[in-house]
């Protein structure tokens, strides 16, 4: 990984707020691990969309990235997406899933999603998507 | 169709990223947090056969094929996607049928996870192909 960009990352992440959305927890602590390895300091984990809207509520705290999962219960990732950017816009939302499905992909985009990271996680396809969201040019 | 069980319990080359990128503490905990995902899901997936309900079978296995990819437990996760394929298509009896292949899967897992002897005695009670 382009070490440059993984240090513009780690800059630009120690000011800013995530929120990790994932049901299955290991998934949840792996990529909030993953990123407090880039060098995020503030992330905040829900387990759904639901438990997400009551963090952001409860914490009066709107997260600059949310990281979500697309399948879950209670409220899934497009749900939370619509919502949050009906109430932030400014939230930049990356949806973390398998549905790379063309389909899928034209409705998230349709609801104002920003980026994509595509399940199985790893480091640099979080860097990619993050880059990507907070306008941080790669190479 | 049955690709999964020429797949690595665990690849080395995921487990050696994930040692690198995460803080030691994290990766124990998160692999802590997989033992349980493996025990929970495939209780979830157990009792969804038992009363034929096809939708939480299919979140279970969803669910659990996410978290195997994720941490390179490449034979669970490929053996679920074929699980969740079965699932889409309503055919819970031939997942049934693969029941026993799936809990010495996970039970594979665990082993890797130095959780060996975790077996799924109840849950296989439960389902009677
Ligand atoms: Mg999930």
């Amino acid at each position: 990984m382009n070490q440059d960009l993984e240090k513009l990352i780690a800059e630009a992440l120690t000011n800013k707020s995530l929120l990790v959305v994932e049901d299955t927890s290991s998934s949840r602590m792996l990529v909030a691990g993953l990123l407090r390895g880039l060098g995020a300091t503030r992330v905040v984990a829900a387990v759904d969309g639901v438990d997400a809207l009551a963090k952001i509520q409860a914490q009066h705290l709107v997260p600059d990235v949310v990281l979500c999962d697309w399948v879950m219960p209670n409220m899934d990732g497009l749900e939370l997406l619509t919502r949050l950017k009906a109430d932030y816009p400014a939230v930049k939302f990356i949806m973390m899933t398998v549905k790379t499905e063309a389909e899928a992909v034209i409705l998230a985009r349709k609801h104002g999603v920003d980026g994509y990271v595509a399940k199985p996680f790893s480091r640099e396809s979080i860097t990619a998507a993050l880059a990507k969201v907070l306008g941080i040019a790669v190479g | 169709m049955t690709a999964w069980r020429q797949a690595p319990v665990v690849a080395d080359a995921v487990a050696a990223e994930l040692a690198r990128d995460l803080d030691p503490e994290d990766l124990s905990q998160i692999l802590d947090a997989f033992r349980v995902d493996i025990g929970s899901r495939a209780g979830e997936l157990a009792m969804a056969l038992a009363g034929g309900h096809v939708e939480p079978a299919q979140r279970a296995v969803h669910s659990l094929k996410g978290a195997a990819l994720n941490l390179g437990f490449f034979r669970l996760g490929q053996m679920c996607a074929h699980l969740q394929q079965l699932a889409q298509t309503g055919d819970l009896a031939a997942i049934v049928v693969l029941w026993p292949e799936f809990a010495a899967t996970c039970n594979d897992s665990l082993g890797r996870l130095g959780h060996s002897g975790l077996a799924f005695e109840i849950d296989s009670s439960i389902v009677r192909p």
